[in-house]
């Protein structure tokens, strides 16, 4: 069974309506990309999957429950974390109180310590400087706590949201890697990215999204090959391992 | 080869400037061929975004000059750059989120009512970026990528001779942006000289010819694609040893 499952799901920002039935679903375990021109609808599908903007109609399931109407820390709680585009990281916060506020739900302290203790085993960066302030940190390394955070409640599943974007290459790796080593670590994870060839190599399958809607589905390596998603979304080139 | 002063379009010297005690950009010189594309690249951090900041009056540097047709424009403030032909985009963009697309391109054309030329205008640029159909949509209502290219065709609007471009491909996506390159091209071919900040190696790789390479705040290496690919200093700062195929 899915352990997410959106079905024909149309959301709105205010009045605009952007998705008009988007269906798809993540197993447990996979790595699944969604890819597609600007403004079809990647990142509002993760706002209405975490309850941030207005729904309209269909179904979203996680984990055999509905998060139609949830609020997000309630989606939060039911061990569904996000970590949204452009590195939101509390810039007059250090590294271990931006952690902390990514486990506000925790009233545990003792639990709070290990949960910090098993992002700083997989960040070591972060561990070595609990008290830097998180906007003297360079772009990569805000990523990295942006999606430390996220860890935080130790979530069955992570969607992010272009988690290369304004990142050097040296970055782009590292952050590509993290995730790899996240989903061999059994979490379940869903991202956006514009850098989407990047993105499909990592993922086991892929969605492709255009003016709110399903346009492609199928296996990472199945997009990479496809020569019209190769030309409407991927930049026209064959790239392989660019 | 960038040869006498003639063939260069933005002469920065030894330009400072700190915050507190970050030096962002200290002592950063580089010259900016004429008519050409060339690249801004380096690690996050590395003082890009300042530089711009610094070259288009949006900070004022400590000291330093930046020499553009035979003048000193270092402290001018932004509308004074920008009369003299010199646009911009910003990596977080700043377009106005309670006007329209429509409104936000008319926005830099300093009429009170935009001519027919410039309304023209307006919707070419707007269908080279796909944003069309969002002509009478808020910019607030835009997607951040959409965003972006709002702030590209909006820095086209006033035929510029200098173009200054943050992070254009972020977030961007990889077909149009394909598009938006050939046009790129196209007002370098038409005598446009445009320098661009980048992290995505294609942009940087397959359409300068010339590049600038920042760490630290000063520059670190300087030229054709092929020799920085090959710098060892610019393989340890930024692309890492991986990137090395």
């Amino acid at each position: 069974m899915a352990l997410l499952e959106l079905r024909d799901v149309a959301a709105a920002y205010g009045s605009i309506q952007i998705l008009h039935g988007v269906s798809l679903h993540v197993n447990p375990g996979e790595v699944v990309a969604v890819i597609g021109p600007n403004g079809a609808g990647k990142s509002t599908t993760f706002k209405v999957v975490m309850g941030f903007i207005t729904h309209l109609g269909g179904e979203i399931v996680f984990d055999g429950k509905s998060l139609v109407g949830q609020r997000p820390n309630r989606v939060l709680g039911l061990g569904l974390g996000y970590v949204p585009q452009g590195r939101v990281v509390f810039t007059q916060m250090t590294v271990r109180e931006n952690l902390e506020m990514g486990a506000y739900l925790e009233r545990d302290r003792g639990k709070l310590q290990q949960s910090m203790d098993y992002v700083f085993s997989l960040f070591p960066r972060l561990g070595e400087r609990p008290r830097q302030l998180a906007g003297t940190m360079s772009g990569g390394e805000q990523q990295m706590l942006s999606m430390g955070r996220a860890l935080m409640m130790h979530p069955r599943m992570m969607m992010l949201d272009e988690p290369s974007l304004g990142l050097s290459p040296r970055f782009v790796d590292e952050v590509f890697d993290k995730i790899v080593e996240l989903a061999r670590g059994g979490l379940t994870v869903m991202l956006v990215e514009q850098n989407a060839a990047r993105a499909l190599e990592i993922s086991n399958r892929g969605y492709v999204l255009e003016l709110g809607r399903n346009r492609f589905e199928g296996t990472g390596r199945d997009l990479l090959a496809n020569p019209e998603v190769r030309r409407m979304y991927l930049g026209g080139e064959a790239r392989p391992g660019a | 080869m960038v040869g006498g002063a003639d063939d260069i379009r933005l002469d920065v010297r030894e330009l400072h400037k700190a915050f507190g005690g970050v030096r962002a950009v200290d002592g950063c010189s580089f010259a900016v061929p004429r008519g050409k594309i060339s690249g801004l690249i380096g690690p996050n951090g590395s003082g890009k975004t300042t530089t711009f900041n610094l070259l288009t009056g949006v900070v004022t540097p400590d000291t330093g000059q930046v020499l553009y047709r035979g003048e000193d424009i270092a402290g001018l403030k932004p509308f004074q750059v920008f009369r003299r032909g010199i646009t911009r985009t910003f990596q977080v963009t700043r377009i106005f989120r309670e006007m329209t697309v429509f409104e936000n391109m008319l926005s830099v054309t300093g009429l009170d009512v935009p001519d027919r030329a410039a309304r023209a205008r307006a919707d070419e640029l707007l269908a080279l970026v796909n944003l069309t159909h969002l002509r009478t949509e808020y910019g607030g209502r835009l997607s951040y990528g959409q965003q972006k290219l709002l702030e590209f065709a909006r820095a086209l609007m006033t035929d510029p001779d200098l173009i200054l471009l943050d992070e254009p491909a972020a977030g961007v996506n990889r077909t149009l942006l394909q598009h938006l390159l050939d046009h790129i091209h196209r007002l370098q071919e038409s005598g446009k000289t445009i320098l661009i900040v980048e992290h995505d190696m294609n942009v940087i790789m397959n359409h300068c010819e010339r590049i600038f390479v920042m760490d630290y705040g000063v520059k670190i290496a300087e030229g054709p694609p092929a020799e920085i690919r090959r710098d060892e200093r610019v393989i340890e700062a930024y692309f890492g040893r991986r990137r090395q195929r």
